[in-house]
């Protein structure tokens, strides 16, 4: 822990981390992108595959802009459209099975 | 629109974003509501393990929050999602097969066999992969227990139970300590008999119930060594074998299944010839191209005729001193010995000339032909092996296999009687179950009425951890630092996978321990301070001795990493001992009026130790497709002399016992014959083992035989008791009615002119211009929709190739499925209503007419992921449906449960999900804890109301072509393997892209043995069948 005994060392969040630290407690983060169990999404495909570099996706595409967020919230619907339409876009696969199996 | 312009929504779970998509998410049917138990990401709910990454359960849609919880320190091996492999060895069996164990976020979910191994090279059994179900068991000991005042279990404190057993230690003389272990060879195997030397006891027992005691007897007697042969299959063209099941439980049966089928399996227009000599035909009998079933007991007569032929018509290539033997021989002339053994002297004859036209083997010494003779037999064996000149080729020395690790049923026999007559103060246990494992009328569970204190080392409360007073449960072998020594030259070490999964110890740190706590020359003899030490100071003498040149630590992690140290040894023949002029074989009477019972080892519950495995209770029987169940196996004219049909319960009564069972007719037995199973009976060993089947042990006589092993032959009467059970199997017919499933050639069919490929040769004959028109209309449908959307563009075609003259129906790809796929147990009751959800099933039929022994043809059958598929045109909302990549595709959110798709398939290769199997409150639950920690992440959970059925392992294809888009080069060939095709011992499947034409598969597919099953019903399957091939004169 030795950043963060300096930096943000006043911000109640920041205490929150080193709290957990010296209790030696795993810090239990709630999910916010969650996706149901009969779905494999393969995330490093969307940041390194060939037709996400292309397209130039970054976080913030899917995520919303993160850096500004005081607490962070789930910014796409991510529901099943929502991927489809990215994908129709881009001419990316749209079959089924492709994610779900 | 872009995508940020979408509605930027505060609220978790998304109300959703203004923009109408035409493809809304469209579940017909939440999968996964609140209420539902386990999803996927259950399993990696926080049980105490360290800083595991896990999810609290919910799902979906609910409002309430999943977490994600990361290591507070990251593990060094550990990436959240991506799989660690550790090499560790198998310990299921004595054959010690090499494993790699998939670990996931600090779990053991899938064991794969080591590649590199020498002895499985990357295969894996059934029992081998049903090891995790040893590691997650739910009735494991979870921690040490004591006796209590009124005789039950009680946990207390390791440092309490140790202090205990030191005490206990201390004041007992030396002399009347006894420890009893397995076949532990190797360190801890060293450890304990030093360790009781110490202490002033002679008293280490090694009992293994397949001790070999019969093949030890005879190879001490004909070669005057105590090692055992191995035996090169690959080199023999021409296998017999007498009663040796080398397919299944003897020796080491995944090396010798890999040689067999080296030599046997139909390659380049060839192949070698097996003979089984025995009167049941177990499995390794069903892959013979000739079955033989002596009168029982003589099968040492018959190898010593088809010797004697041998050497009176000067065949083969003996050497020089084989000359010895002859006057032993005459007494084995053909005539003389056909009337004894029942087999024809022609067949003698012809059988001699075979076995000496080329290079050859003959096997003896199986547990299931283990009968009062079984040492002549072994003994004719290895004669027979001389004269041919087979010693030093296909028979050799030096290599000691060792899968008995010392162990005599005399010496248990003897320590019965020590016990009984209180000689006995301390006894520990640790590897072995004798209470169950042994003739019952050896009264070995009475006997350790008498030690004052008794000791189990044991994970399970198998029979005799319940009569202990004290249980110090090991740590699961995949949970411990430990080596074994399975033969000469091969090292093997042991690793710990994974966390252990409860508060236990390894024994050897036991052992040591409690040195310490004694002192004295106990703590000066063993100054390790853990075993893991003692393991390393062990293995630098190795490392000394094979002279290395890296340092040890260099030389240790390579050995981790490989998963030991092998070399091969300087193997050699063997000259004949004086006592091989006096082998004679002597069969024992046949019993007046009863059958000869055979009492056999099971290829799937071993001895008994793996019966509390629920996959291999639910995995159906290679030859009986029984499950959960002891059956007797009668031929059908016994059968109906008794009026006893299929189910029907039958009482076995020997002169040692009575035990109950259920009748199965079998043809491949003799009339006055009757074959059990052994593995089964437990009074203990925890929910899926207890109170199920019957213990053949029971009818076995205690007397050990004049070579000190148990006689698993014993003279039974049969009646039948009027009751009747429906059996639980999921086969179905045991006749292919002309359907052509399972399709077999002759050698000779195959080799001879104008042999056809086999498609053209067995299809449905269709006049020329009519079949010229189904296939212009067949295109036709295709044409438009072969270029439309994801159809367009250059895919590959899944495909996959069963050569079925490699498989040999051993059923280890059944349980590489389950454990790859997540495939819920259904239990006994649900599988005789033929709810079994098994995705891979090994069908058998039988060829040939009724009443003459049968031939046995096998046929894996899995989803075939047609082309044409009729299940996909009938699902009302698009879940079963043709992916771009040739799969049949089942995408378990969609599916509503109509089970159209299952009825309309002609193979019946879909499963429906009858029950909630994930959720703790179903009546078929089928993972209780900590059972599930087993499932493999990447592969969906299904929940009730859901069809599944075999995947062609999508989960592994994407993952692959995942990989290979990261990389930026193409999958290769052999890249993706499938669970099945991972675990195969005989390497009888062959996956890849069909559509690739210098892939494995498409060579495979073209071959003239290739065909589909069902043909005629044009659904195009994916999987092409390579016609079994006997080498025989007709079919």
């Amino acid at each position: 822990m030795g950043c963060h005994l300096i930096a943000g060392a006043t911000i109640p969040e920041v205490a929150k981390v080193r709290e957990a630290w010296s209790a030696n407690q795993p810090i239990e983060w709630l999910k916010v992108h969650r996706m149901p169990p009969f779905v494999h999404f393969p995330h490093m495909r969307h940041l390194k595959g060939e037709t996400a570099v292309k397209a130039e996706i970054t976080c913030q595409t899917c995520h919303g802009q993160v850096e500004r967020m005081p607490q962070v919230y789930q910014f796409s619907s991510l529901k099943m459209g929502w991927c489809l339409d990215c994908h129709k876009q881009n001419k990316v696969t749209t079959d089924c099975s492709a994610c779900h199996y | 629109m872009s995508l940020l312009d979408g509605q930027a929504d505060g609220r978790k779970g998304g109300q959703g974003p203004v923009e109408q998509s035409s493809a809304e998410a469209s579940s017909a049917r939440p999968p996964d509501r609140p209420e539902d138990g386990m999803n996927r990401r259950r399993f990696l709910k926080v049980l105490g393990v360290a800083g595991g990454g896990s999810l609290a359960a919910t799902a979906c849609g609910s409002s309430s929050p999943e977490k994600l919880i990361p290591y507070l320190l990251p593990v060094e091996d550990q990436i959240p999602g991506v799989a660690t492999w550790y090499a560790t060895t198998c310990r299921e069996c004595p054959a010690g097969c090499g494993v790699h164990a998939r670990v996931r976020e600090g779990r053991a979910v899938k064991l794969e066999g080591n590649p590199d191994h020498p002895i499985n090279r990357g295969k894996l059994c059934s029992r081998g992969q049903a090891a995790l179900q040893g590691l997650y068991n739910p009735d494991r000991v979870r921690g040490p227990m004591a006796r209590n005042a009124s005789g039950n279990f009680e946990p207390i404190s390791w440092q309490d139970a140790i202090t205990r057993v030191g005490e206990r230690l201390g004041a007992a003389p030396g002399a009347q300590v006894r420890f009893v272990t397995g076949n532990e060879a190797g360190t801890f195997d060293r450890l304990v008999s030093d360790w009781l030397t110490t202490l002033g006891s002679s008293g280490h027992v090694v009992y293994e119930p397949f001790g070999y005691e019969a093949q030890r007897h005879a190879t001490r007697e004909v070669f005057g060594t105590d090692e055992l042969p191995w035996y090169d299959f690959g080199a023999a063209r021409y296998v017999l074998s007498f009663g040796a099941d080398f397919l299944e439980t003897w020796g080491s049966p995944l090396e010798y299944t890999r040689g067999f089928v080296a030599s046997h399996a139909f390659a380049d227009g060839t192949m070698g010839k097996f003979v089984h000599v025995e009167p049941r035909m177990s499995l390794t009998g069903q892959n013979a191209d000739e079955w033989i079933a002596p009168v029982p007991g003589t099968e040492g007569v018959l190898a010593l005729a088809i010797a004697h032929v041998i050497a009176r018509d000067r065949l083969g290539s003996p050497p020089s001193d084989a000359a010895r033997l002859r006057p032993l021989l005459q007494a084995y002339a053909p005539e003389a010995a056909a009337e004894r053994c029942g087999v024809s002297a022609e067949t003698i004859e012809r059988l001699a000339r075979e076995f000496a036209a080329g290079p050859s083997v003959a096997v003896a010494g199986g547990m299931g032909a283990q009968h009062a003779d079984a040492h002549a037999t072994a003994a004719a064996a290895h004669l027979l092996n001389y004269v041919a000149g087979n010693v030093g080729r296909t028979v050799r020395f030096g290599v000691a296999p060792n899968p008995a690790g010392g162990s005599r049923y005399q010496r248990l026999a003897e320590l019965s009687q020590a016990m009984q007559d209180g000689r006995v103060a301390v006894l520990l246990v640790h590897g072995a179950n004798p209470a169950y494992a042994s003739p019952a009328g050896l009264g070995f569970a009475s006997a350790i009425a008498n030690v004052p204190f008794k000791v189990s080392f044991s994970r399970f409360l198998d029979e005799t951890a319940m009569l202990a007073d004290l249980i110090l449960p090991d740590h699961d072998p995949l949970e411990q630092w430990n080596d074994f020594e399975p033969r000469a030259g091969v090292n093997l070490l042991q690793q710990p996978v994974m966390q252990p999964v409860f508060d236990t110890r390894q024994t050897g740190d036991v052992l040591l321990e409690l040195a310490r706590l004694m002192g004295g020359r106990m703590a000066q003899r063993f100054p390790a301070a853990t075993y893991k030490d003692h393991l390393q100071n062990g293995w630098r003498r190795l490392h000394q001795q094979r002279g290395s040149r890296d340092a040890f630590e260099a030389f240790w992690t390579e050995a981790l990493q490989r998963g030991g140290v092998w070399s091969e040894p300087r193997s050699r023949g063997a000259a004949l001992a004086a006592g091989a002029t006096r082998v004679a074989a002597t069969p024992p009477a046949q019993p007046e009026g009863r059958f000869t019972l055979i009492a056999y080892p099971s290829s799937v519950l071993y001895d008994g130790r793996a019966a509390n495995r629920p996959w291999l209770q639910e995995l159906p029987d290679p030859v009986s497709k029984l499950g959960w169940s002891t059956w007797l196996e009668i031929h059908p004219d016994a059968a109906n002399a008794l009026g006893v049909t299929d189910g029907d319960m039958v009482e076995v009564t020997s002169d040692a016992g009575t035990v109950r069972a259920v009748a199965w007719v079998y043809p491949g037995i003799r009339q006055d014959v009757v074959a059990m199973p052994l593995g089964q009976g437990h009074t203990a060993f925890g929910r899926y083992a207890q109170d199920r089947g019957a213990n053949a042990y029971q009818l076995l006589a205690a007397e050990p035989t004049a070579f000190g092993g148990v006689q698993h032959y014993a003279a039974v009467t049969v009646r039948a008791t009027g009751e009747h059970e429906n059996l639980a199997t999921r086969a179905g017919s045991r006749r292919q009615l002309g359907r052509g499933i399972a399709q077999a050639v002759t050698l000779a069919a195959i080799t001879a002119e104008g042999f056809h490929p086999f498609h053209e040769a067995h299809a449905a004959p269709v006049p020329e211009p009519i079949e010229k028109v189904l296939d212009e209309w067949q295109e036709e449908q295709y044409r438009d929709w072969k270029e439309r959307g994801n159809y367009a563009g250059a895919h590959p075609r899944w495909g996959m190739a069963i050569d079925l003259s490699r498989c040999t129906g051993c059923s280890a790809c059944v349980t590489a499925c389950y454990a790859e796929n997540n495939l819920p147990v259904v239990g006994k009751e649900l599988m005789q209503r033929g709810r079994e959800m098994s995705w891979m099933r090994i069908e058998r039929y039988f060829e040939g007419e009724e009443g003459h022994p049968p031939e046995v043809r096998v046929v894996p059958m899995l989803c075939q992921q047609c082309g044409n598929a009729p299940c996909e045109p009938v699902c009302p909302v698009f879940a079963a449906y043709h992916t771009p990549d040739g799969l049949n595709a089942q995408v378990y959110n969609r599916c509503v449960g109509t089970r159209y798709c299952s009825n309309n398939c002609p193979y019946k290769v879909r499963y429906f999900n009858w029950f909630d199997y994930q959720e703790p409150s179903d009546q078929a639950f089928s993972w209780p804890e900590p059972l599930h920690w087993q499932l493999n992440p990447d592969v969906t959970v299904r929940s009730k109301g859901v069809m599944e059925k075999c995947t062609f392992c999508v989960q592994r294809i994407r993952g692959a072509q995942h990989d290979a888009r990261m990389r930026g080069t193409p999958l290769r060939d052999g890249e993706v393997v499938t669970a099945c095709q991972q675990s195969c011992p005989a390497d009888a499947m062959a996956f890849g892209d069909l559509n690739d034409p210098g892939s494995r598969v498409s060579q495979l597919a073209a071959d003239g043995r290739g065909y589909h099953v069902l043909d005629g019903l044009n659904t195009r399957p994916a999987i092409t069948y390579l016609a079994r091939v006997w080498n025989r004169a007709e079919a």
